[in-house]
């Protein structure tokens, strides 16, 4: 191993610790990204774990990479390519299905079908969630200031803050209303949220899976509104609200940051896994690898979650108790699971017909919110749920690379498994008796899908903590719960990316703006260590 | 037809504070009341832990205070009982339990950290709220010094009270302790009388809110609700302020977007210009104002507005008097708990989610001889059906027979929050005319359009728990309704 020293080292590399690297490299910083495994993009990868087929096996879905990023890392000159996709479908148990189209005819008269009233309201619903999204979307670029300082760059940001709100509406501010508004769709469950609007179990069912999705909350659990937006939010060629799938799976994501980052001089070193952070008089300085390897560099970025960093890679010794104990009480929950499935045909749906595009995008599987209330009791009992809320996608539909000609790759998320199970912990057996139950689930509402499985991986959260390194294998690095979200992520003192270790930064999910691929915490953590370095750097996102 | 300068639609706690408060000003004033006793549902109440400094001073009145000593206990399953004796309100002993000396100390130290955090929510809590934007200058220095306020906690109570506003109270619990008796008991303060279970968001919230209207996080017995309200009914009789009972207002009538006079359900119509409603604001609404008075985006609102009652009320006559099995008898003269851990009311809460009778509800009790008066949570409001009081009752029945041996229940009986519904006319009988959610609370309670106890409707003020700061028999609602009315009457 030559000896070199580095500006920064960043422990992991997904998507964030990529992103960060990546600005930090075009900044014109000697960059390196220390990766456990032989490949890079921890939760966003391409995997082939059958032969011919490629899994997307953790993310399954690009919406959230924010426009900005993909335009400063120049994503698609190094490969990346997003294909958008039409709407998405619920099956019902009655053999009815409802589909939401991304054509506002087509849409309305999806669920007129169920409820006209619905219909008329799903209008009103969509410009305030768009309104909404619109609002917040400033403050996911933001370094959230710290309340609680005095610091004229805290100052600065809170009067910033302030302004956004407070400012007069002529120019631009929210008014009385809207900022009621804003506070009730932050704090409210997504149940009340949408029965604000709408009467029908599918529709509501439909729009709250969203919010579930990931988070130890249930659909009746206040702050569970708020998660819409990590739907919403979406963005794919700057249109809101729009999804799509990277070519080649998620993986091709992270492969294209990898390009990106070599091309401007940075270092990837992979199959290297960090055991320790060297910290001396309270600075780190390095790291140690699992073989011993030290390697040394200015500044060290992890894009580990925060426990996984304060409580494996970094000594408790050199911790303030406070600051650890909050580590310690830092709520990041396994509550999804994930079955990858190669399939050697299309599946046929009991409801959506051959060729409607319904069929093309993201199919749940659901009744109403009221089951999938049942599916997170079901979960904090310590149970994996009896009617699980399972939201599946074939890829390969539109994208060839994934399967072999003919074939599909199909991934099935599924909420809620627990972590720990109540009954003496996951086995083997048990593992397989969750996926069997999940297919079994999918297969009644199927002609033919139980005959046309030819292979499938089934995680629960201990296989995503396996592999990716998410403690619990929470795949948000960290609970979006109102107590870890802004100011607070991921500890009250600590949201600016640093911590309490000199030249020590955080850049993963654990960190505002939260979890998703996106790409934010990474490029705010760049922009954090930029401005220490006194760097100028233009891009669009910074 | 009779004249009045304000009516009063409604007599309890609230509806008569502001009456005096009226009264005093030279106000001939009217209080109508729809059932035979004054009170409302502070008949629910006997004792009270705190009247603020704040009622105190503006109605000039002293009330006695009771100098029983208070104890909590906490039932358990094993007969184990734990048993706090509560001094005031930072002075807390466990008296028994079988808690470890760490999580006793730990459970003190939570007990302190939400008196603090509590203390700063009450500098705000007995003001009238502040409007976001409205550009009064009272409102904008009020959200400055709620600011300032929450920064003199210091930097490190700053983080921790922005931090567990948001959290829910099982995990602030089992961060820090391990017993279950402990975290039963403090779970059941947070959550009797929500929608919230222990591990909803912001059951923290409704905690610290409880602790700051209170004064005190077990709601212990300090006054008697009686000589309250007696002395309340004085300074209105003192006023000349006019009570009748029995009978109810079926409408308000409008012209021209100010009150004109209310119609009886006796035929009467009697005129005024201003109007308190102690009645919940969906009902004030929807049925006293009636939709056709109010824009299509307020009475969605009105409807949107979360009241669905949780908790029964149960009345029971035992043949002997009551004893606790394995519980010395000096402490019966206090409150007892049932919720033994963390799931247990979970589970309780789970079924109310659904409109379901759970069969392992909550209970919440005092004794006295051989009466038995309990909260019984989660009891759902029911729309399309009714409930199985017999159920209620064994489900009871079967809780009480863990400790309560060799006595026989002679009678019962049990109010739901439909029967609460009925009987005060109040909207899905709910203890707080509505639920006490960060979306519902300060300048957003009952909702936007409604806030500072003022209406759409000119001349009409709320002045019930749907106001800010919510249920509790405090007054003052009452009071800051009252000044409301009496301070745009001025700039007028």
């Amino acid at each position: 191993m030559p000896k070199t020293k580095y500006d920064v080292a960043i422990v992991g590399g997904g998507h964030n610790g990529l992103t960060t690297a990546c600005y930090l490299a075009k900044a014109g910083l000697k960059v390196a990204v220390i990766e456990r495994h032989s490949y890079v993009g921890g939760a966003a990868v391409s995997r082939e774990l059958h032969p011919g087929w490629t899994y997307s096996n953790c993310s399954y879905v690009c919406s959230l990479l924010r426009p900005e990023i993909f335009r400063d890392l120049e994503l698609s000159k190094y490969g990346l390519q997003i294909i958008p996709y039409e709407g998405s479908a619920t099956m019902l148990d009655d053999g009815r299905f409802y589909a939401h189209y991304s054509d506002h005819d087509l849409n309305y008269r999806s669920i007129a079908q169920f409820s006209k009233k619905d219909a008329e309201a799903y209008e009103r619903f969509g410009k305030d969630v768009m309104r909404q999204c619109k609002i917040i979307k400033p403050l996911l670029k933001m370094t959230p200031p710290d309340p609680t300082s005095f610091r004229p760059k805290d100052i600065m940001g809170l009067l910033d803050f302030a302004k956004y709100f407070a400012a007069k509406d002529e120019l631009g501010g929210l008014g009385e209303k809207e900022i009621y508004d804003t506070i009730r769709f932050w704090t409210m469950s997504v149940r009340d949220y949408l029965e604000e609007y709408f009467e029908s179990d599918v529709v509501k069912a439909h729009l709250a899976g969203s919010a579930i999705i990931g988070t130890a909350l249930g659909p009746y659990s206040p702050g569970s509104a708020y998660v819409l937006l990590h739907h919403y939010m979406g963005e794919v060629d700057g249109t809101v609200g729009a999804w799509g799938y990277s070519r080649g799976g998620m993986g091709s994501i992270t492969k294209a940051m990898a390009a990106s980052l070599k091309a401007n001089g940075g270092d990837i070193i992979a199959g290297s896994p960090v055991t320790k952070i060297l910290i001396k008089n309270n600075r780190s300085h390095g790291v140690v690898l699992e073989n011993g390897d030290e390697i040394f560099a200015d500044k060290l970025v992890s894009n580990l979650d925060v426990k996984r960093t304060f409580l494996k890679v970094v000594e408790k010794k050199e911790l303030p108790d406070d600051f650890y104990n909050a580590v310690k009480n830092f709520k990041i929950r396994g509550s999804s699971g994930k079955l990858n499935i190669a399939l050697d045909d299309l599946p046929i749906w009991k409801s959506i017909p051959e060729g409607d595009p319904a069929g093309t995008g993201d199919l749940h599987i659901t009744q109403s919110i009221e089951e999938m209330e049942g599916a997170y009791d079901d979960w904090k009992d310590g149970r994996w749920s009896q009617f699980p809320y399972v939201d599946m996608c074939i890829p390969s539909i539109n994208d060839p690379t994934m399967a072999p000609q003919g074939k599909h790759y199909m991934s099935v998320f599924v909420q809620y498994v627990p972590y720990n199970l109540a009954d003496g912990g996951w086995t083997e057996e048990k593992r397989l008796e969750f996926g069997k139950h999940v297919m079994s689930r999918i297969g009644s509402y199927s002609e033919n899908f139980n005959d046309i499985i030819k292979h499938a991986e089934i995680r629960t959260p201990k296989e995503l903590e396996k592999e990716v390194g998410l403690t619990e294998g929470n795949i948000f690095q960290g609970e979006l719960t109102m107590d870890q979200l802004m100011f607070n992520r991921p500890i009250p003192g600590y949201a600016q990316y640093k911590t309490p270790i000199k030249n020590l930064y955080m850049c993963g999910s654990s960190t505002h703006p939260g979890g998703g691929v996106m790409g934010a915490p990474g490029a705010n953590a760049a922009r954090e260590i930029l401005i220490d370095l006194k760097k100028q750097f233009n891009s669009h996102y910074i | 037809m009779r004249k009045f300068d304000i009516i009063i639609i409604g007599g309890g706690h609230n509806g008569l504070v502001a009456a005096s408060v009226l009264s005093k000003k030279g106000n001939k004033v009217l209080v109508i009341e729809k059932n035979e006793q004054l009170g409302g549902l502070s008949n629910y109440v006997d004792s009270l832990s705190y009247i603020s400094e704040e009622v105190l001073k503006e109605l000039n009145i002293k009330i006695e205070k009771d100098i029983n000593e208070n104890y909590v206990s906490a039932l358990s399953d094993d007969l184990n009982h734990t048993v706090l004796k509560i001094n005031g309100n930072k002075n807390i002993e466990i008296l028994q339990t079988n808690a470890s000396e760490s999580d006793q100390l730990n459970f003190i130290k939570l007990i302190n950290k939400y008196d603090l955090f509590a203390r700063t929510l009450r500098s705000f809590m007995f003001k009238k709220p502040p409007r976001v934007k409205s550009g009064s200058r009272s409102d904008i220095w009020q959200l400055v010094s709620m600011g300032l306020k929450v920064r003199l906690l210091g930097k490190k109570n700053m983080r921790e009270l922005l931090r567990v506003i948001g959290l829910n109270i099982a995990d602030d619990l089992e961060d820090n302790i391990t017993d279950n008796i402990l975290k039963g008991l403090l779970s059941n303060e947070a959550v009797i009388g929500t929608n919230l279970g222990a591990r909803s968001p912001g059951s923290i919230l409704n905690l610290l809110y409880n602790q700051a209207t209170n004064n005190s996080i077990f709601r212990i017995n300090k006054y008697n609700t009686h000589s309250f309200l007696n002395s309340i009914r004085e300074i209105c009789k003192k006023n000349n302020v006019e009570i009748e009972t029995n009978k109810k207002v079926e409408k308000i009538n409008i012209s021209n977007q100010n009150v004109n006079s209310v119609l009886l359900d006796t035929g009467e119509e009697i005129q005024t210009s201003s109007i308190i409603s102690n009645v919940d604001p969906k009902t004030t609404y929807l049925k006293l104002v009636g939709a056709a008075n109010l824009d299509t985006d307020f009475i969605r609102r009105t409807k949107n507005y979360r009241t669905k009652g949780t908790v029964a009320k149960i009345h029971i006559d035992f043949e002997n008097e009551i004893k606790i099995n394995n519980l010395d008898t000096k402490y019966l003269s206090g409150k007892f708990v049932y919720a033994p851990d963390i799931k247990y009311i979970e589970h309780a809460f789970n079924d109310n989610k659904y409109n379901k009778l759970s069969s392992n509800p909550c209970l919440e009790f005092y004794i006295n001889k051989n009466k038995l008066s309990a909260n019984i949570y989660f009891i759902p409001y029911l729309i399309n059906s009714a409930h199985d009081k017999k159920k209620i009752l064994s489900n009871v029945k079967l809780i009480l027979e863990k400790f309560v041996t060799e006595n026989q229940i002679l009678s019962s009986t049990i109010e739901t929050p439909n029967d609460i519904e009925d009987k005060y006319n109040i909207s899905g009988g709910h203890w707080s005319h509505g639920d006490m959610e960060i979306d519902q609370l300060l300048m957003m309670r009952p909702f936007y359009g409604s806030s500072q106890y003022s209406t759409p409707i000119n001349g009409l003020y709320l002045c019930s728990a749907g106001t800010h700061p919510g249920g509790g028999v405090t007054g003052i609602n009452g009071i800051n309704a009252a000044k409301q009315l009496l301070k745009d009457n001025r700039n007028e």
